[in-house]
């Protein structure tokens, strides 16, 4: 059993690293600029920067000797002159897709002070005679050069008695060593087990996590046990009963709790049973009449689909020939069903239930936020709508986690319960 | 009544598929009786309705099937018209069966030896269950160490053992083998026919032995009744069935039997084979 | 196969009662996107988009068969028009997920080995990650709009279905009219197109209309939360006003639109469960 465990723990790996790339590859990759996502479009530049410095997204993706910094955009003159129209002694011309800089200019683009340790280099294509970063450019000719230079020195341009026509700039950062990208950074995060800092709620998101936990479990658990224990019951009452009245009704039942919306049983529920009738509290976490209504909920929600699906499995069971066996030998069909089929029903069952331990820590968004409980899935819709990048991140990543460490559990119990698994 | 020298009678059994004009007549009023001690088979190709027959003994046909008419008489009581509870007394413990495939119709996530039990606590309650198994199993020349094995580290051949005895238990009186040996390889199957032949020469057992293969049938039955299409076509001693075989259909079973030597196998003619084809088409 | 699946199908009353509640939503969707393109077309503001403060909160009547919202607006016209985005957002998903997770499902179920290794790995990623909140972090992703939501429902459903189609092609590669076609020397991709695929195709159906009321049903979600649909009027913004509403006795916009998320949605889960019993004889008994 133990070599078993060991294996699947094993086996676990690629899918974990799967889920630390897709998260990677979906905020970093697809989710471009978090910085503005998070703090929107209107902050300073610096502050851009340092919330990229932050989180390590000054760096390259996933491998590179250059990174992009925010002290200057890239622009091609060809297509316009962005920021650089403001520049009083620079000239801009749209139809030869150029900038100008007149004689006696003194322009510095970065938008703030580098960071002295670091090194930057220009790319710039220009003709004329004029200095960048100190260092002298000068060509009758189009020509492209690449100027290195210390964040500690001036970096702007500068243009003595002749002018200097650009075409296009780009600034870049020299990274160093080549993997240190935001791959690596994030690993490196991951690793130290830390889940980063919430924009909005100005607190490490460790903490914010740790105080939903239990406020989400007082909820989610019971709906997970009742939840479990009713529908279980129910469709073995289905298989009992089945293509009797009893079963046609609990399976269009259950077709019709399926069919309405849970945003549906939320409203009704706290408008009439809260709000008319005054049987339960409308919202708040103080006592465990608070979560009285929202429990039943959950369970209500949940249980339409859950009863067709054991109710399939039960049947599934009762048309195998071992069911035909126990008859032939006198059994009696309580002790069939109770017996006999459960023990196999089980095997699928457990799978069913164990994969559904994630959703216990990630709380139910909706419930939670309707109802005014301060667990994780409240704290996930805030994130979600105030554009809390690294709250969201730390938990999807930990609900994927989660999901794939249950994984692990179903088929450690598969195999507890299943004598036919090898344990090999 | 009951004849006194017949363990159970069938008398116009009909059993249906469906309702209204989309029913199958899967048993299409079929009598017959096995004395006591005797073997029966019943000979057929499949879905001739032999297998539903074997079941409907005890009610156990499928639960699609409704019994449209006759009777079953088992000690002086008509089957079809005992309460559920009084068939799962009479279920195991009188009429026991053998079914068709070992790999499958043991239940998975039990053990062989606590299934063997299960039959033994329904029906025979003042025992020492555990020497009972192990006795069992040795009648059927299995080791009792096999009693704590689960359904899926055992061959076919010792589990149709074990399945064997599982019907004999509780001592039944009328053994129902529904093919016991089709889905085994051919050497197990001679294996366990001759524990079946020797059983029942041991125990005294009646048997209903439900099968397609006339090898089996001229081995161990008395009796045969030939079914088609949910009839009784043909009945008779087996020595006189198999030599003299008066219906058709008998004949076309015979035929189909491989031979070693093809040449001793009468050749068939050109319009009985068109006369065979029609018969097979789908009307 | 599908002449046998529609003679059982019209047999059943209910499936062919939900076909016709289908059918009716469908072409409520298409009115509602040609009056939409119209309105568009034209430049000008509809009038389920027209406020009028004075006929505001007005119950059911022979004007406004449903009432009018909280600005005036005819609740009825703006259902429709909701009919409208929960269509699109079910057929658009489809188009995501369908063709990514029969691709996958059908490579990984053919060539086995490695392809089928990489595949599982890349479902099973994808399984792990937390439903509704992966959908949520991927519209925010995006941005919010229906982009967004096409996006996300689109690239997380498609797992179920690879999975599916996965499991069908490997139990077709063994048949023999698949062998014999590999035996005749035809080319992979079109063993699997031509030959499997049709054969698979009734799956694939049925879980198109099982995933499409679910997809529904997170749009409703997602716009309620206020990241789906923005500025026309779906029923998640639709819910999420008439919620207010419902507490100061207005419980006219509420009681239609839920009514209307449930009849689509159960039309089309029992529409779907009626074409799998339909399909796939088996499971008759």
């Amino acid at each position: 059993m133990f070599k078993y465990i060991l294996k699947r723990t094993f086996q676990m790996v690629p899918t974990v690293i799967g889920v630390i790339l897709l998260t990677f590859v979906l905020f970093n990759v697809v989710g471009g600029d978090l910085a503005a996502i998070a703090m929107g479009k209107k902050v300073s530049l610096q502050s851009l920067e340092t919330f990229d410095e932050q989180r390590g997204l000054n760096k390259p993706l996933f491998f590179g000797t250059r990174s992009k910094s925010r002290a200057c955009e890239d622009q091609d003159f060809s297509d316009g002159a962005g920021r650089w129209r403001g520049y009083s002694n620079a000239v801009y011309s749209a139809e030869a897709g150029t900038l100008t800089l007149q004689p006696g200019a003194e322009i510095d683009p970065l938008a703030f002070e580098l960071k002295a340790e670091d090194e930057f280099v220009w790319t710039v294509t220009y003709k004329g005679a004029g200095t960048l970063a100190g260092q002298a450019l000068s060509s009758n000719d189009w020509k492209t050069e690449k100027i290195l230079f210390q964040g500690s020195e001036e970096g702007g341009f500068s243009t003595a008695d002749v002018p200097l026509e650009i075409r296009s700039v780009k600034f870049r950062r020299v990274v160093k060593n080549p993997f240190d990208s935001q791959l690596l950074f994030y690993v490196k995060q991951l690793a130290r087990g830390d889940m980063g800092y919430s924009e909005s709620q100005r607190q490490p998101v460790a903490q914010l996590l740790k105080d939903g936990v239990l406020p989400s479990l007082s909820l989610t658990v019971p709906i997970f046990f009742i939840g479990i224990i009713l529908s279980v019951s129910l469709s073995l009452v289905c298989a009992f009963f089945r293509d009797t009245f009893v079963d046609r009704f609990l399976v269009t039942f259950s077709v019709a709790l399926m069919s309405i919306n849970y945003l549906v049983y939320i409203v009704a529920g706290q408008y009439f049973l809260a709000y008319k009738n005054g049987l339960f509290p409308v919202w708040g976490y103080e006592s465990m009449r608070y979560l009285a209504l929202p429990v039943i909920i959950g369970v209500i929600s949940g249980l339409g689909s859950n009863i067709r699906f054991y109710r399939t499995i039960m049947l599934d069971e009762m048309y195998k020939d071992y069911v035909r066996t126990a008859f032939a030998k006198g059994v009696s069909k309580p002790r069939v069903l109770f017996v006999h089929v459960l023990k196999n029903a089980m095997i699928p069952i457990i799978t069913n239930v164990v994969i559904a331990i994630p959703f216990l820590y990630t709380g139910s968004l909706l419930l939670e936020s309707f109802f005014g409980i301060p667990g994780l899935g409240y704290l996930g819709i805030n994130a979600i709508l105030s554009s809390d990048i690294d709250v969201v991140r730390a938990l999807v990543l930990i609900g994927a986690m989660l999901f794939v460490v249950s994984n692990l559990l179903t088929d450690i119990c598969y195999a507890a319960a299943d004598p036919r698994v090898k344990l090999k | 009544m009951i004849d006194s020298k017949n363990i159970i009678e069938v008398k116009d059994l009909r059993v249906h598929f469906g309702h209204g004009d989309d029913r199958v007549r899967a048993v299409d009023g079929i009598s017959f009786s096995i004395a006591h001690g005797e073997t029966l088979a019943l000979v057929g190709e499949s879905g001739s309705g032999k297998s539903i027959s074997a079941l409907s003994l005890t009610k156990l046909a499928p639960r699609q099937a409704t019994y449209a008419g006759g009777q079953i008489l088992f000690n002086n009581s008509n089957m079809l018209k005992l309460s559920d509870r009084e068939l799962r007394k009479i279920r195991g413990s009188q009429i026991s069966y053998i079914f068709q495939e070992p790999m499958v119709s043991f239940n998975p996530v039990f053990t062989i030896g606590w299934q063997i039990e299960e039959a033994l606590k329904l029906h025979r309650k003042d025992l020492d269950r555990k020497a009972e198994i192990g006795r069992l199993l040795d009648l059927v020349h299995l080791p009792d160490r096999l009693a704590a094995a689960y359904p899926h580290q055992m061959s076919g051949g010792q589990l149709q053992r074990c399945m064997i005895a599982m019907a004999l238990a509780c001592s039944p009186e009328l053994l129902v083998a529904d093919e016991p040996t089709t889905a085994l390889d051919v050497t197990v199957q001679r294996e366990i026919l001759n524990l079946l032949k020797e059983l029942s020469e041991k125990v005294g057992l009646s048997t209903l032995m439900i099968t397609h293969n006339l090898g089996i049938v001229s081995d161990l039955a008395d009796r045969v009744c030939v079914m088609r299409k949910g009839r009784i076509v043909e009945e008779g001693a087996t020595r006189q069935v198999l030599d003299d075989p008066q219906h058709k259909y008998t004949k076309h079973l015979m035929a189909a039997v491989p031979r070693l030597k093809p040449s001793a196998a009468k050749k068939t003619s050109p319009e009985e084979i068109d006369d065979e084809m029609k018969r097979w088409m789908p009307r | 196969m599908w002449g046998d699946a529609w003679r059982r199908l019209r047999k059943n009353r209910v499936a062919m009662l939900c076909l016709a509640l289908v059918a009716l939503f469908t072409l409520m969707a298409v009115y509602g996107e040609l009056v939409y393109r119209y309105h568009d077309f034209k430049d000008i503001t509809p009038s389920y988009q027209k406020t009028h403060l004075d006929l505001a909160f007005q119950p059911p009547s022979s004007k406004h068969w449903m009432g009018t919202d909280g600005l005036g607006r005819d609740v009825m016209s703006r259902l429709v028009q909701g009919v409208t985005i929960a269509y699109k957002v079910g057929i658009i998903t489809s188009l995501i997920a369908i063709p990514i997770g029969v691709f996958f499902g059908c490579i990984a179920g053919f060539f086995g080995g490695k392809v089928d290794d990489f595949v599982v790995w890349l479902y099973s990623t994808f399984a792990s990650m937390p439903g509704l909140l992966f959908i949520l972090a991927i519209a925010m992703v995006v941005g919010k709009g229906l982009l967004g939501i096409y996006l996300g429902i689109g690239l997380t459903t498609w797992v179920g279905i690879c999975r599916l189609v996965r499991g069908e092609v490997i139990k077709h590669k063994s048949q023999t009219y698949v062998q014999a076609a590999q035996a005749l020397g035809l080319g992979s991709g079109r063993i699997i197109f031509k030959h499997i695929l049709p054969n698979i195709s009734h799956v694939i159906i049925v879980t198109f209309t099982l995933r499409f009321p679910a997809a529904v049903g997170t749009e409703v979600f997602l716009s309620f939360l206020g990241i789906g649909v923005q500025d026309q009027p779906s029923w998640g913004l639709m819910i999420n006003s008439a919620r207010m509403r419902l507490w100061q006795g207005m419980w006219w916009e509420m009681t239609f639109v839920t009514l209307a998320v449930f009849l689509l949605v159960l039309a089309f889960n029992l529409l779907g469960d009626a074409l799998r019993d339909a399909l796939d004889p088996r499971l008759n008994d």
